[in-house]
């Protein structure tokens, strides 16, 4: 295979890996004999017509792989070319779009070939050739394979800007349906715990993320939710990504039905909320299946589920408060918190130059003790209507569906 | 050629001296002040010519109500002067992102086009200069060169016909074509949002969206 072929094999093969993010902090060259820097916030380069993101040479470093996972189309009982990247080959080819400003780093992954130790080898070599060789100094994402031994996780992480191991389950159970060879606390956790600890060692400034497939064994949102609540309060972790299961060709799970990409869209909302909006895992509302409903976004269901704690007033309000209004984002909130300091709101046009979605917000508001909204009819529009028709139980339910 | 400094803005009042002395006197603690000072920076550069009155406006407001008042948008002159310095920000960040480098020169210039409405040149060539200090930079916007070297910008014009880009696709750029149309879920496609991140007007410098036939 040519370099172009190999590159769309293998970069169509690593396409449903999501982290796009290239956030990290800048590096500290001894010398300008450098190339590259990493941008705090990160920067797009490139979007595909999915509106994904492109920005970094996301490509495996070979499709070969021992493993037979059910979803993934690189499986070893599947009977098609496998191709590898020669670490230098890899190296020049990046470096070579990243002077061109195609790319704002690079995010290597791979297939098992041989075994976990052979493979992150020849990642972390590919690594090397591009930070003392080229003295590349931007950004880099480098996969940790299952089962990969903590040294080579170590070395890999002097290396790189972040690191990920993809769970793909929330648990052991689930993960045994649809990729039986992995053990999820040896082969998963295990690297998992070792990557905490060279963050807790102040290497790896972006940190490590991980990844769920949605819904190809059957799990629950409950069950995502609760896993990823853990992992952001017990391991460290920045960032969890959900990829709604798409059936790919030639894998057992082909002819399964496609999980809907609302419902990953909402799971992104209620990891948000964790996430930005203070929100315990206990406060985000289920419905009776388990499912966080499709029809009303978690904050609005919060919002509709504890009516009573509403409407607040502007002027007095806590921060945290603050950020259980629908409509009132992070950043909005801050901006109230800060200006009501020294001045005093008074009208709705002042909260909606404050970037407030006033049309979400107003029933839920009190401006200097003047409701903006009738809360009562927040409960007949056709929020409440979806609520209701999608078996979601109302916001007087007696029985609680929220997560313990 | 002309050697520039950045942020000498011409024919204003608010040079940066003057700047310093305005903020030093408004309520707000020093992050606010280094805020305010940052979002005025980039209020400057804006092409609108009403820039000023507002800036006025929003710094009166500032000595009344506090930096906080304007720094959170609380008026709708402090909206549209966060909205104005918002504006060269985005300008800067969609530049850094879609302006694509070639190499000329037996790779010693990086060399690339893009098309500004506001006065980012400087801004965007710091940007190439830090990240590629091996190179020098060569930025055509409009009929303006600019040229990054040895930490210093030069600025010169040009008659058009007479520079060019070097227009055959080399192998990279094939390769990048092929990565880049590898990378498509055809279940996910969602045009709309596309459209949000490269608005319309900077499709042609993505040259990739052609691929899909997105001209």
């Amino acid at each position: 295979m040519d370099t172009e072929e190999k590159l769309t094999v293998l970069g169509n093969a690593a396409k449903y890996d999501i982290c796009a993010s290239t956030a990290a902090p800048q590096r500290r060259p001894k010398d300008q004999n450098y190339i590259g820097s990493n941008a705090p916030a990160g920067i797009c380069h490139s979007y595909t017509p999915d509106g994904r993101c492109v920005s970094l040479l996301k490509v495996l470093m070979t499709n070969s792989c021992k493993n037979d996972c059910k979803y993934c189309v690189n499986r070893v009982s599947n009977d098609f070319e496998r191709t590898s990247f020669e670490p230098e080959e890899l190296a020049r080819i990046f470096m070579e779009l990243y002077r061109r400003n195609y790319l704002e780093g690079i995010f290597l992954t791979s297939g098992v070939q041989k075994n976990a130790t052979y493979t992150m080898e020849r990642m972390i070599e590919t690594l090397e050739i591009l930070r003392f060789k080229y003295k590349y100094q931007g950004y880099v994402h480098l996969k940790a394979l299952p089962h990969a031994p903590s040294n080579l996780i170590e070395r890999g992480a002097r290396l790189a800007d972040r690191m990920s191991v993809n769970l793909e389950s929330p648990n052991p159970k689930r993960l045994k349906q649809i990729a039986r060879e992995k053990n999820f606390m040896l082969d998963l956790l295990q690297p998992i715990n070792v990557i905490q600890k060279q963050i807790q060692k102040g290497l790896l400034k972006s940190g490590q993320t991980t990844q769920f497939v949605v819904g190809a064994a059957g799990e629950t949102d409950a069950e995502l939710l609760r896993t990823t609540s853990w992992l952001y309060k017990q391991k460290s972790m920045k960032r969890v990504y959900f990829s709604a299961f798409i059936p790919v060709d030639e894998t057992p799970l082909s002819e399964a039905k496609p999980v809907p990409l609302l419902r990953e869209h909402r799971l992104y909302q209620a990891d948000w909320l964790m996430r930005f909006y203070y929100f315990d895992i206990n406060e985000l509302v289920l419905q009776n299946n388990q499912n966080l409903s499709l029809d009303v976004d978690p904050k609005m269901s919060y919002a509709i589920k504890n009516i009573d704690f509403f409407p607040l007033e502007i002027n007095k309000a806590p921060f945290k408060a603050l950020l259980k209004v629908p409509g009132i984002g992070p950043t909005s909130a801050r901006r109230i918190y800060r200006a009501r300091i020294e001045n005093r709101l008074t009208n709705i046009a002042e909260l909606k130059n404050m970037g407030v979605v006033v049309k979400r917000a107003k029933p839920f508001i009190l401006i200097n003790g003047k409701a903006q909204g009738d809360i009562k009819n927040i409960m007949t529009v056709k929020q409440l209507e979806l609520f209701r028709s999608s078996t979601c139980l109302p916001a007087y339910a007696e029985a609680p569906l929220l997560l313990t | 050629m002309n050697q520039i400094k950045l942020f000498e803005i011409p024919e204003n009042n608010f040079c940066k001296n003057k700047i310093d002395e305005k903020i030093i006197g408004l309520k707000g603690d020093s992050e606010a002040r280094r805020l305010f000072k940052q979002q005025m920076f980039h209020a400057l550069l804006h092409k609108d010519p009403g820039k000023y009155k507002l800036i006025d406006q929003v710094i009166k407001q500032a000595e009344e109500k506090g930096l906080s008042y304007v720094l959170c948008k609380v008026s709708d002159e402090a909206r549209r002067f966060c909205n104005l310095a918002r504006q060269v920000g985005a300008e800067r960040y969609r530049a850094i992102s879609f302006i694509r480098l070639q190499p000329i020169d037996h790779y010693k210039v990086l060399m690339g086009e893009f098309e500004l409405k506001h006065n980012t040149a400087e801004l965007i060539m710091l940007h190439f200069m830090k990240r590629f200090p091996r190179y020098k930079i060569m930025l055509i916007f409009g009929s303006d060169v600019y040229i990054g070297k040895d930490k210093e910008i030069f600025k010169e014009k040009i008659e058009r016909k007479k520079i060019a880009l070097p227009r055959k696709v080399d192998e990279f750029e094939r390769y990048w074509f092929a990565f880049y149309k590898s990378q498509y879920l055809p279940e996910r496609r969602n045009l709309r949002y596309l459209k949000r991140m490269i608005p319309k007007k900077y499709w042609r410098w993505v040259t990739e969206l052609k691929e899909f036939g997105l001209t």
